[in-house]
């Protein structure tokens, strides 16, 4: 049995708020941005409260900062083990990247350069964060725009690395894979190909802004065909695998969203094998 | 150069190149047929900025209304150069805002301005405040009347008072109304700002005799100190009608939350 599996998600907007107390939408599971209910009270908290009455939610940050060379923040990190215990979270993720440096947040997620240097420093911090917050932490790809010349494998090969030195699971940004492959030119399928299904938790599904010499990962738009495809192709290769849509900017009505979500899950209908109950199971498990 | 330190400098070149411009990390970023090395940096450099900007846009509508595009590109340039974010969530990225208006060699000019965005500040702050009961309006009748001498009260933690010199609440809320705001001018004024029951952050001017009820209540006093305040205000034969008026009001705007005769004291936050 998959237990892992939640379903169909979207990510949790203040917009949306209202809306999913008093419609209960057909979505399955919810994610918030950990850092937006870093705060004592008042209406996020309040909704975020009534609405995990009735969603399993996962808790996804943004500023953990895990491959930066300043020391980790114990303070964060004690509120985020704060937070967690008020949400109860199914799972906790954050990013392979790096925020800041010497106190300072770029509130962006850089990219690390892929070497052996790197994978010692960020696995070292993923296993002390999963120290922390007595949880295993799932960790996504980002999308980037730069390599490092010194880099000396590919993002995959450091993804895998990281994530079983570290042994920690993986939230896979779909979207994020196929920015990356238009920015620097590699092969999707050959990332996805290479990703060690037994890690993979979560999938992430967004849209980008496309510039044709590159892409950049906006959230603000539709999730677009290739993108699909290449859900497609990741639901052959990991089975059912519990799949959110991430809309930061540029946020349609709910009903417009939990539409989109229908089309992930009629993807995935008719790719994955149901139980007898009718609930998908992973193509993996029943081989 | 050890191994242990590559990352680290790398970076270090990276945030340069993020809040000085300094491009020396081009070096180490490869270039392809699409773009090359500075144009990929270019995309990491102008993310930074306007994920930046449109917070300050976002958490301060009504100053980006009242300055006018020219003036608010000039702040939101000078802010994010002069103030990178020490913070985790952008939530606080603007904290510094007010401070850097007072002291900026321009804005620092026009105090009002520094004033209406220290009020726009305060609201977010009474909007994600601790949660915590208000006292129902019947409470004060509820309780023994022998014990009210030494009654004090537990303001909710939303609850904050602003003090203003200039008319920089007019302007606030002539903008937030759309329409043509008044002309600064010194005038001083105090308010109370707080969240309500519907979790909305509400602001009302206080007259002198509440700001010092304010004031008094949060300093530890009880009812028979407030009794005397308010006798000094409005004589001896109507204090304790009136006293009981605004305590009632008080509790009808959820400013209380609790009536306690126990002497831990109440957190009320100031700003001026
Ligand atoms: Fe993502």
């Amino acid at each position: 049995m998959n237990d892992h599996f939640l379903g169909f998600g979207l990510g949790l907007r203040t917009q949306h708020f209202n809306d999913v107390l008093e419609t209960r939408p057909d979505v399955d599971w919810f994610e918030i941005i950990s850092e937006n209910f870093m705060v004592a009270g008042g209406k996020p908290k309040y909704y975020l409260h009534a609405i995990r009455e009735h969603y399993p939610m996962v808790m996804h940050g943004v500023s953990m900062s895990l491959g930066s060379t300043e020391p980790l923040d114990k303070e964060y990190l004690q509120r985020l083990k704060l937070l967690a215990n008020e949400v109860q979270p199914r799972w906790l993720s954050d990013h392979l990247c790096w925020t800041g440096l010497e106190g300072i947040n770029s509130h962006d997620l850089l990219p690390m350069p892929y070497t052996e240097e790197a994978i010692d420093h960020i696995a070292g911090r993923i296993m002390q964060v999963q120290e922390t917050l007595g949880r295993q932490l799932l960790l996504e790809n980002v999308s980037s725009y730069i390599s490092y010349t010194e880099s000396a494998m590919s993002e995959w090969e450091f993804y895998n690395e990281v994530v079983e030195r570290a042994d920690c699971l993986m939230l896979l940004d779909i979207n994020n894979i196929y920015v990356s492959s238009r920015n620097h030119s590699f092969d999707a399928q050959t990332y996805l190909n290479s990703i060690n299904p037994d890690r993979v938790r979560q999938f992430h599904l967004a849209g980008h802004s496309d510039y044709g010499t590159h892409v950049i990962d906006t959230h603000d738009h539709d999730i677009c065909d290739p993108v699909w495809e290449l859900y497609r192709q990741a639901l052959h290769r990991f089975g059912a695998v519990s799949t959110m849509i991430e809309r930061d900017d540029n946020i349609p009505p709910l009903n417009q969203l939990v539409e989109e979500l229908q089309i992930a899950r009629d993807i995935a209908a008719g790719i994955l094998p149901r139980q007898p109950s009718g609930k998908l199971v992973a193509e993996r498990e029943v081989r | 150069m050890s191994h242990s330190t590559s990352l680290h400098l790398r970076q270090q070149q990276m945030m340069a190149a993020l809040l000085t411009g300094d491009e020396t990390i081009t070096e180490h970023i490869a270039g392809d047929h699409n773009l090359n090395a500075e144009q990929r940096l270019s995309i990491y450099q102008s993310g930074y900025r306007l994920r930046l900007r449109e917070v300050i846009d976002n958490d301060h509508p009504v100053l980006g209304s009242y300055l006018g595009d020219d003036l608010f590109e000039q702040m939101v340039s000078g802010y994010i150069e002069a103030v990178p974010s020490r913070y985790r969530s952008l939530r606080h990225y603007c904290d510094p805002l007010p401070d850097y208006l007072q002291h900026d060699s321009f804005f620092s000019q026009y105090p009002h301005i520094a004033e209406l965005t220290k009020f726009e500040r305060c609201l977010l702050s009474s909007f994600d405040a601790p949660d915590r009961d208000t006292a129902a309006v019947g409470t004060l009748q509820q309780l023994p009347a022998e014990i009210w001498p030494q009654l004090q009260l537990r303001f909710h933690p939303s609850l904050q008072l602003f003090t203003s010199h200039y008319n920089s609440v007019e302007i606030w809320q002539a903008i937030r109304a759309e329409q043509r705001p008044p002309d600064p001018t010194p005038q001083p004024a105090c308010w109370v700002i707080w969240r309500n029951r519907e979790r909305l952050t509400e602001f009302r001017s206080a007259p002198p005799l509440e700001q010092r009820l304010i004031h008094s209540f949060f300093q530890g006093d009880n009812f028979t100190t407030a009794a005397e305040l308010t006798a000094t205000e409005v004589g001896e034969a109507t204090a304790a009608a009136g006293l009981l008026n605004i305590l009632l009001r008080w509790l009808e705007l959820g400013w209380i939350s609790q009536l306690t005769d126990e002497t831990t004291p109440p957190n009320l936050k100031e700003v001026e």
